[in-house]
């Protein structure tokens, strides 16, 4: 895996990204100068940056709590997940066990469940994770079923016409062909799990991001209020990023227009 | 042939009901929007429209529930809604952290409603005693914010108390269940905790911070100043009417929640009466006796100001005028029916 | 021509019966509850070094057969014997070829062919050599580390003859290998199946739908017919090895092209 250190390409590849952003929050704050909007109800760049700067002496702690409950909760989801995929995969039974009370669970909002969860479990750090991982955990199973199933059925044949021993096909051919499936399922797991983490914190906590964005709008800190926010989507991002790069790494045959295709 | 003559008489009803409605003298349509979800302390306003106080005060009112005051303030500042209720301390935040365009045209609540809950059975007989205990409380909110206020007014150390945070419809089992001794709220819902309690055989009981040195207002009817300014009459009209409803509805308890529930029917009846129960003290102060309902005073005004200033540490210092136009009140003090 | 003839060995040829189908049938439960015949009294016999193929139109039941012969589907009705035992499960001495390569993307070419040796848990270490004389065998020396993606569909269905000769399979059976592949490759890779089988001294038996591919690589050419499939001719192809590409312009050839295509068109007409 060579990452050359080719900045130009890293420029042309980001750079217009970055462009876009920056004339975004220019036109942002031109938009609120110029049609006067107040600060409650849309703030300008200006005035979030004046106060993530106020804030910055208790951020840490708190990006600290939500980043806990955030990685906390997708590892639990992966550590439940997985077993879990695989036992609907190679039993017919379990499958039909285990799906129906899974989708139903799933369909209940969490935001409903998530009080009486905090109530039973207590409040703490420990019910931010569970909560997160309950709402990272539905996608990561379906998507890892799919692609321990969708090997391709000349392969199975394969495998069946020299006799190979279950345990080997699983290892060798079921689990690596699954993996870009799984990897499919963790990037919107993570993101559900920042979704779970900040919830759970709206709901019962006095420490991290979520509770932080209550704090200030209950303050009328609008400003305050959308800092959070952006620090919030910054942090959502860096985690979706640290997937890809797993998954680089982890990976690399699936990810497209890697390889050229060559020969005759 | 038959399609003809309904298009047309469609047609003729339609013109007969404009012509009407354009006679009659247009009733100026209001909205309102209250300050949390329907509960028993707005059966006041349902009663105002059930009885025709806005209707002849030429007042056509549409009633909404809100999402708590903070929300309610930006919803007349930004134009939404005409008219609001709200806690005082967070016009006072809102006025003061982001200039947000309300004034403060009438008081609902003689005083504030804010304060703690508890089981007679904790053995917490007075503020003092909440030293060393546990208290459940929302993360944030006007409970929270006028918390140390009412600690320093008591000489209550903070430090000694333990907090556990959660969202407010867990407040009522954390306490029932015993797993904190007292939480911070309003005591006009005192009615849920005594309901809940009564069937485990607990008794819960609420001490106002405005009884223990806190001379604060609660509740008030807020509007947008251009609506002061471009309609001065109907702010008026819709005061006296909105006051007028409150003032019977705090005496006439079973009838104001009967009328609430054929509004609203999933309103719980007993805990709104409860509601309406706990709200007759809290509107009923010796000031408003004096002055009838709606009233607030020029010096009160001010203590509220400076203190909820203090408490959340607003940045702008705030004059009264800046909070509270006082030009609209009863003109004739609105007393409760005998 | 059509005649339902049990096969002949050429002339000449006495060697032994590796595998033999006899009166094999194979049926199908439809999703609307009746059943579907795709084999119907098929009897075949398979001699060692034999390079036998099966043409047919669609639906007419090769692929099943040649399933059948690799142990992955069970008859329904009749006996399969490999070199003289029944066999009912699938036997190591098979190597299978499917149409599309089916590689795995993240193995490279040398871990593909070795990839039996894996599954069957014997060493790999062991079979190192033999996997790097395969892969030099069908032309691809230099190409080991390489990536499936990085190979053309001719190259990759070259790797995936590599790995079902790897451990040395007496039988091959190949289930038009070259179909998804133009046509001149297939004129190529149909001179290479050739030249490994003869080198290599296997029996193979090839499955195709295209009348002059199975003339042109066959010593026996077998036609089946659809609804319900069966056999309708066992034809010996008496032409020299080894075969070249002008070999089919001749008319000895054309002549074995034509009786094919008859007993195709004819069993079409009377079924």
């Amino acid at each position: 895996m060579s990452k050359t250190a080719d900045f130009g390409g890293w420029i042309r590849e980001y750079g217009p990204t970055f462009i876009i952003l920056v004339v975004m929050v220019i036109a942002w704050e031109i938009g609120c100068d110029l049609a006067k909007v107040p600060v409650w109800l849309l703030p300008a760049p200006s005035r979030i940056w004046t106060e993530t700067l106020q804030l910055l002496p208790v951020l840490p702690g708190h990006i600290y709590a939500t980043l806990t409950s955030i990685v906390g909760g997708f590892l639990v989801a992966v550590v439940a997940a997985v077993p879990l995929a695989i036992a609907v995969v190679y039993s017919p039974f379990l499958r039909r066990v285990i799906y129906p009370p899974l989708l139903m669970f799933q369909s209940v909002p969490k935001v409903a469940i998530a009080p009486l969860l905090l109530m039973w479990l207590g409040y703490g750090l420990q019910s931010n994770i569970v909560i997160a991982a309950t709402v990272a955990f539905f996608p990561i199973v379906v998507n890892t079923a799919t692609g321990l199933e969708a090997v391709e059925s000349e392969l199975l044949d394969l495998t069946r016409s020299f006799d190979a021993a279950k345990p080997k096909v699983f290892w060798k051919l079921r689990l690596p062909w699954a993996m870009p499936y799984f990897f499919s399922s963790l990037k919107v797991a993570i993101t559900f799990a920042v979704i779970g983490a900040v919830v759970a914190e709206f709901i019962g906590s006095d420490k991290g991001l979520g509770y932080l964005i209550l704090a200030s709008s209950g303050a009328m800190n609008t400003a305050a209020m959308f800092s959070v926010l952006v620090i919030l989507s910054v942090i959502g991002i860096l985690c979706f990023y640290a997937v890809i790069v797993c998954e680089q790494l982890l990976c690399p045959w699936y990810l497209p227009g890697q390889q050229d295709k060559g020969g005759i | 042939m038959g399609r003809f003559w309904k298009w047309a008489g469609s047609g003729a009803i339609a013109a007969v009901v404009g012509i009407a409605s354009f006679t009659a003298q247009a009733a100026d349509e209001v909205s309102f929007t209250f300050d949390w979800i329907y509960n028993g302390t707005h059966a006041g306003y349902y009663v105002a429209r059930d009885k025709g106080y806005y209707r002849d005060a030429g007042i056509d009112v549409t009633l909404s529930r809100g999402s708590g005051s903070g929300d309610t303030v930006k919803r007349i500042g930004a134009g939404i809604a005409m008219f609001g209720v709200a806690d005082t301390s967070v016009v006072v935040a809102a006025r003061g952290n982001e200039d947000i365009p309300v004034r403060i045209v009438a008081m609902a609540y003689g005083k504030s409603p804010l304060g703690v809950i508890y089981l007679a059975e904790s053995g917490i007989k007075k503020p003092k005693d909440l030293e060393g205990r546990t208290i459940g409380r929302t993360a944030s909110g006007s409970s929270v914010t006028m918390f140390p206020p009412f600690l320093a007014a008591n000489g209550i150390d903070r430090a000694t108390m333990k907090e556990t945070v959660a969202d407010a419809n867990t407040l009522l089992p954390l306490l029932m269940s015993r797993r904190v001794d007292a939480v911070l709220g309003q005591t006009v819902n005192i009615g849920r905790y005594k309901a809940l309690g009564a069937k485990q055989g607990l008794t819960a009981m609420g001490m106002n911070y405005a009884d223990y040195g806190l001379e604060a207002y609660g509740n008030a009817i807020i509007a947008h100043p251009k609506t002061i300014e471009s309609n001065p009459d109907l702010v008026r009209r819709f005061v006296l009417a909105s006051m007028k409803g409150l003032a019977y509805a705090i005496v006439n308890p079973e009838e104001a929640i009967a009328t609430l529930k054929k509004a609203v029917p999933e309103v719980d009846a007993g805990a709104a009466m409860e509601e309406i129960t706990s709200l007759r003290d809290i509107v009923l102060t010796d000031e408003v006796r004096k002055n009838g309902v709606g009233y607030a005073s020029q010096q009160r005004m001010a203590a509220t100001i400076d203190m909820v200033s203090r408490a959340l540490k607003v940045k702008r210092t705030l004059s009264v005028a800046d909070v509270f136009d006082a030009r609209f009140l009863p003109s004739s003090p609105v007393m409760p029916p005998k | 021509m059509a005649t339902q003839s049990p096969s002949v060995s050429p002339p000449g040829r006495r060697s032994k019966s590796l595998a033999q189908l006899q009166t094999v049938g194979k049926d199908y439960t439809v999703r609307s509850g009746g059943t579907v015949t795709a084999l119907q009294d098929v009897s075949l016999d398979i001699r060692e070094n034999e390079f036998v193929t099966l043409v047919g139109p669609s639906g007419c039941g090769k692929s099943t057969v040649l399933k059948i012969l690799g142990g992955i589907i069970r008859a329904s009705r009749g006996t399969l014997l490999f070199d003289g035992k029944p066999l009912d499960k699938p036997s190591r001495e098979i190597g299978m070829v499917f149409q599309r390569p089916v590689l795995l993307p993240w193995r490279s070419v040398l871990d593909n062919v070795l990839f039996p040796i894996e599954m069957l848990g014997w060493n790999v270490s062991e079979h190192l050599d033999e996997a790097h004389r395969l892969i030099k065998l069908v032309g691809l020396s230099g190409f080991e580390k390489a990536l499936p993606q990085e190979l053309s569909g001719g190259m990759q269905q070259r790797v995936s003859i590599c790995r079902a000769l790897v451990y040395d399979p007496k039988l091959l059976l190949m289930d038009e290998p070259f179909g998804a592949v133009d046509a001149m490759t297939r004129e190529e890779m149909g001179l290479e199946v050739m030249r490994i089988w003869r080198e290599r001294r296997k029996t193979v038996v090839f499955v195709t739908h295209s009348i002059s591919e199975s003339v042109f690589l066959a010593d026996r050419v077998v036609v089946m017919t659809p609804r319900p499939g069966r056999i309708v001719v066992d034809l010996p192809i008496d032409l020299p090895r080894p075969r070249t590409i002008d070999m089919e312009f001749t008319p000895e050839f054309k002549a074995y092209a034509d009786v094919v295509r008859g007993a195709i068109y004819s069993s079409k007409r009377s079924a």
